[in-house]
């Protein structure tokens, strides 16, 4: 792998939850009127996409949130991260009446640059090496050099997805990393991004026989809700440290 | 002003009337309409829903042929009177070091309740060279140094106690730490929320310009979901029920063992 640590462009942290919500009671004034936002956070929503009952987009100054029937995602750019967890716990305890959460994602997404494209397709090679590809990677490979500066020309690793599913802290689930290459020039740098999917899922199979007054206590919903709040800052933490050793070995 | 020559910097005002259906900025400035089609897409649809209009300073950042990267700068205000004149704050531009911000942003509306044909001058703002712009783009992402979890322990009148805990960092994660923190870095919107037991986030972060570092420091109070009366009841009656069917129940025998 090539000495030199690339620059770190952006990265940015999502929460994409899975089942059934009720996209208008994310409405920026709903969430207000719930405590989930502030009241200015509210009136400085700017929105994105609205379709009453089936669509809510709008960012935030902090980053965005879109509901629809089947899902809940919330992302930002800025720290703290965990405030993205408190939206959507907040959201689902407080803002849905009866929300469905059957998995959730927990997604890191950093860019990279290298200063060029020698040094990217040094990290792409140790990761993927074209020989293992036979004859047509091993052409592959001996034209890297030769096309080092034609984006359009250069060939070499794309995407790859490494994932590790034998996790303990959920019921079921992984976490899924991949390394893509990313657009580049000579004067801004070689881009890559590795986004980090840690996915957690749970069976309403393991729901007590009897569930609480409110239908949630011991449910799908009320685990996964808890198993976001346990693992977020540690899987933020994971997240980079995957990174860091994916990068420094 | 041209698209190229500047990212993008407007005012837009929304009224409190229905979505909408174009991009109101290319009606509002239609000598700018291109650079809104090209740049700005339908990202600056706002609603209001209780009589404020929104201001949405926007700037989109283009680095050769594609959009990369669109910041917002929203602040809200109280429905404007005629003629009235508004100064937004610029703080929030702090972290955008590529644009020379003016010291202070005006606009004014040309009539007491706005609609789609209010009035705002757009400003511009100042943006360096291109290859210069690039560079700082390049290396201005800001690193999270170490962040702490925080709770309030005491308030004083221009400063507060807080007992932290680090979440990461070299040398933070896992240290107790008290410390005392200036109520200055309490934002606005946190205000609310600050009171003793208090739960915050504290960051440090570090953004490169050239060969300078500069450290900045973040704090936001936590807005966790509170117990619902439903749930403490239902949680009391469990208690109870358990607490009931407890029997003591003495088996001890002549000898004293159980």
């Amino acid at each position: 792998m090539d000495s030199e640590s690339p620059r770190l462009e952006s990265s940015n942290v999502g929460i994409t939850l899975v089942g059934r919500f009720a996209p208008d009671e994310v409405l920026p004034q709903k969430l207000a009127e719930s405590g989930v936002l502030s009241e200015a956070e509210a009136r400085s929503a700017i929105f994105k996409n609205l379709v009453a009952g089936q669509v809510v987009e709008f960012s935030l100054n902090w980053g965005s949130i879109l509901a629809v029937e089947q899902r809940l995602a919330i992302q930002t750019l800025t720290v703290p991260y965990v405030r993205i967890a408190d939206v959507a716990l907040k959201i689902l305890r407080e803002a849905q009446k009866q929300p469905i959460v059957t998995m959730f994602g927990i997604n890191r997404e950093y860019t990279y640059r290298y200063p060029s494209v020698a040094e990217r397709d040094a990290l792409g090679v140790a990761l993927s090496p074209p020989s293992a590809w036979g004859p047509w990677g091993e052409g592959i490979a001996a034209s890297m050099p030769e096309t080092r500066s034609t984006l359009a020309k250069h060939g070499g690793l794309m995407t790859v997805t490494m994932r590790q599913a034998d996790l303990d802290d959920r019921e079921a689930g992984w976490i899924d990393v991949s390394v893509s290459a990313g657009p580049g020039d000579d004067e801004r740098g070689w881009g890559f991004i590795i986004r980090i999917n840690d996915h957690y899922q749970s069976s309403d199979k393991y729901d007590p026989q009897q569930l609480s007054m409110d239908g949630h206590q011991g449910s799908r919903t009320t685990r996964l809700l808890d198993a976001l709040v346990a693992n977020f800052d540690h899987s933020i933490l994971r997240a980079d440290g995957i990174v860091n050793g994916l990068l420094k070995p | 002003v041209t698209p190229s020559d500047i990212y993008l910097s407007y005012l837009s005002a929304f009224a409190n009337t229905d979505r909408p259906t174009s991009n109101p900025l290319a009606n509002v400035f239609p000598q700018y309409a291109d650079a809104f089609s090209a740049y700005s897409s339908n990202t600056y649809y706002g609603i209001n829903s209780s009589g404020t209009l929104n201001l949405s300073f926007s700037s989109a950042e283009s680095l050769g042929s594609s959009l990369t990267q669109t910041n917002f700068y929203p602040a809200t205000i109280p429905l404007l009177a005629p003629n009235a004149t508004v100064e937004v704050s610029t703080q929030d531009f702090s972290l955008f070091p590529l644009i020379e911000v003016p010291s202070r942003i005006l606009a004014t509306a040309s009539t007491a309740i706005l609609s789609s044909d209010a009035q705002f001058r757009p400003v511009k703002l100042n943006v360096r060279g291109s290859k210069e712009r690039r560079r700082a783009r390049a290396e201005n992402s800001p690193q999270l140094i170490a962040e702490w979890e925080g709770y309030v322990t005491n308030i004083e009148s221009q400063t507060f106690q807080a007992r932290l805990r680090g979440i990461s960092g070299r040398g933070v994660e896992g240290e107790i730490e008290d410390a005392v923190i200036p109520i200055r870095e309490v934002g606005s919107r946190d205000n609310p929320q600050f009171a003793v037991g208090a739960l915050f986030r504290l960051c440090v972060s570090e953004v490169t310009f050239g060969d300078e570092v500069q450290r900045a420091t973040k704090l936001v109070f936590r807005r966790l979901p509170a117990y619902r009366r439903e749930d403490l009841e239902a949680a009391r009656t469990r208690a109870l029920a358990r607490a009931h069917a407890i029997r003591l129940d003495d088996r001890r025998t002549a000898s004293g063992s159980e």
